[in-house]
């Protein structure tokens, strides 16, 4: 258990510091900026509960707020994802329940249930983010096509740590 | 009562998620205000110095363009010592000095945290308080202009790009004097938008965009840009102005924070003027 938390503080630093130092600086054509950050998120065990993973969102976005001046901006769109993430897997959830360690990856999941997870949770993450952003319909399709294709973006560098830093091995 | 309490325990995820966004939004809010400093940004101690660690790194990258950058003003001070002056006028006893006051004074400062890609866009820079930095001070580049002070700690400052949904800078055309304001559509970080010139002005590509000295931040005359393509919208008195920025905002590094030595009298006097019309 406390070598799991360690686990899971050490991946929100890392992630949190890849974000605020490579990712927010990563600004393809003024449209297209990833946050990968918040494949932590994803990735913790299914078992926890509502109250925590709530508050693990709202400190992960409070973290990357902190470093890029937005207010609670981050903070908002990832408390609000943390809040859905178990709606849909009770949603999703097999006949017999998950497997009480069960963690999302799709070593264990397969590609065919991870990518729709993945997907949802990250449009509802970034289309929060943007449109709280501009706080206003007038530039609403330009939006639009931001949180399109940072989205994709996004869940590419997802799906890239999915398949390099995840290994068969530790099966869990 | 006791229903509502069974109500609100059995909803407690739903209470709770209400509750961390209600402070979300509070702090959106409150960011958005101007003047207040707040403890969760970027001018944050720890956080500057994260940023200035990995600015100590990068850096090592620009060196060759900011040799460069602070070479071409090196000659561009040069130019206004009184040495490099040819006084054309024969006539002796002009000594002008003694009418001039110091106005504005410079605190050259560094960035150590730039953002683009935002819709509303911020700068950390490594000068505060000690240094003499306060909250609506203008920053400037070598080239133009950068943005304005929001929050100041000891050691740093963050600062509202010119890239930022509120920022709005009175500018004018350099050569016929017309005034308008400088906004930022969200689009390009290069280009911004001059708006209020009357469509009657005549207007052509690559016309300078000036500060206009009307605000008690930016002193006039700094150059802001230049016209890079404007036209008229059916049934609007107004151009649509586009201007391609002088400063490069994506790789400023050296920056300046004025300090307007008359701003409190000009504010004053101004507020007061206000309050005698109310």
């Amino acid at each position: 258990m406390t070598t799991d938390s360690l686990k899971y503080l050490w991946q929100f630093a890392l992630l949190c510091l890849l974000q605020v130092l490579i990712f927010n600086h990563l600004n393809l054509g003024g449209y297209v900026n990833p946050f990968p950050y918040i494949y932590l998120i994803l990735i913790l065990p299914i078992s926890i509960g509502r109250i925590q993973l709530l508050l693990v969102g709202f400190l992960l976005g409070l973290t990357v707020d902190v470093f890029s001046d937005t207010g609670g901006l981050h903070a908002a769109a990832t408390t609000l994802m943390a809040f859905y993430r178990p709606l849909y897997l009770k949603a999703q959830s097999p006949r017999e329940g998950y497997e009480s360690a069960a963690v999302p990856h799709i070593k264990t999941f397969g590609f065919a249930w991870f990518l729709p997870y993945a997907a949802l949770m990250v449009i509802i993450h970034h289309t929060a983010l943007f449109y709280l952003e501009v706080f206003r319909f007038s530039e609403f399709f330009h939006t639009l096509l931001k949180t399109l294709l940072s989205s994709t973006l996004t869940l590419a560098f997802i799906f890239l740590a999915e398949y390099l830093f995840v290994s068969t091995r530790r099966r869990r | 009562m006791r229903n509502v309490l069974l109500f609100i325990y059995r909803n407690h995820v739903f209470f709770v998620f209400l509750l961390l966004e209600f402070v979300c939004f509070w702090l959106i809010v409150r960011n958005n205000n101007f003047h207040r400093g707040s403890v969760l940004s970027s001018s944050n101690r720890l956080v500057g110095n994260v940023y200035e660690l990995n600015n100590n790194v990068t850096e090592y990258f620009r060196l060759k363009t900011v040799n460069e950058e602070l070479a071409l003003e090196n000659a561009a001070l040069r130019s206004l010592l009184n040495e490099s002056k040819y006084i054309s006028s024969g006539r002796k006893g002009e000594v002008k000095d003694s009418v001039a006051r110091q106005h504005y004074t410079y605190i050259p400062a560094k960035v150590v945290n730039n953002s683009t890609d935002r819709r509303n866009n911020y700068l950390t820079i490594n000068r505060g308080i000690l240094q003499g930095v306060e909250p609506e001070m203008a920053v400037l580049s070598s080239e133009g202009i950068v943005g304005i002070v929001k929050d100041v700690s000891k050691n740093y400052a963050s600062v509202i790009s010119v890239l930022h949904q509120n920022s709005s800078i009175s500018a004018k055309l350099k050569d016929s004097g017309y005034i308008g304001s400088l906004v930022w559509d969200g689009r390009d970080p290069q280009v911004a938008q001059l708006m209020d010139i009357p469509n009657h002005v005549e207007l052509a590509e690559g016309m300078l965009i000036q500060t206009s000295g009307f605000s008690s931040m930016f002193p006039a005359g700094i150059n802001i840009g230049k016209v890079k393509e404007f036209h008229v919208d059916e049934g609007d008195n107004f151009h649509s102005i586009d201007v391609e920025l002088l400063t490069n905002m994506s790789t400023v590094s050296m920056v300046y924070v004025v300090d307007n030595l008359m701003r409190m009298e000009q504010i004053e006097l101004e507020e007061q003027a206000q309050t005698d019309d109310d």
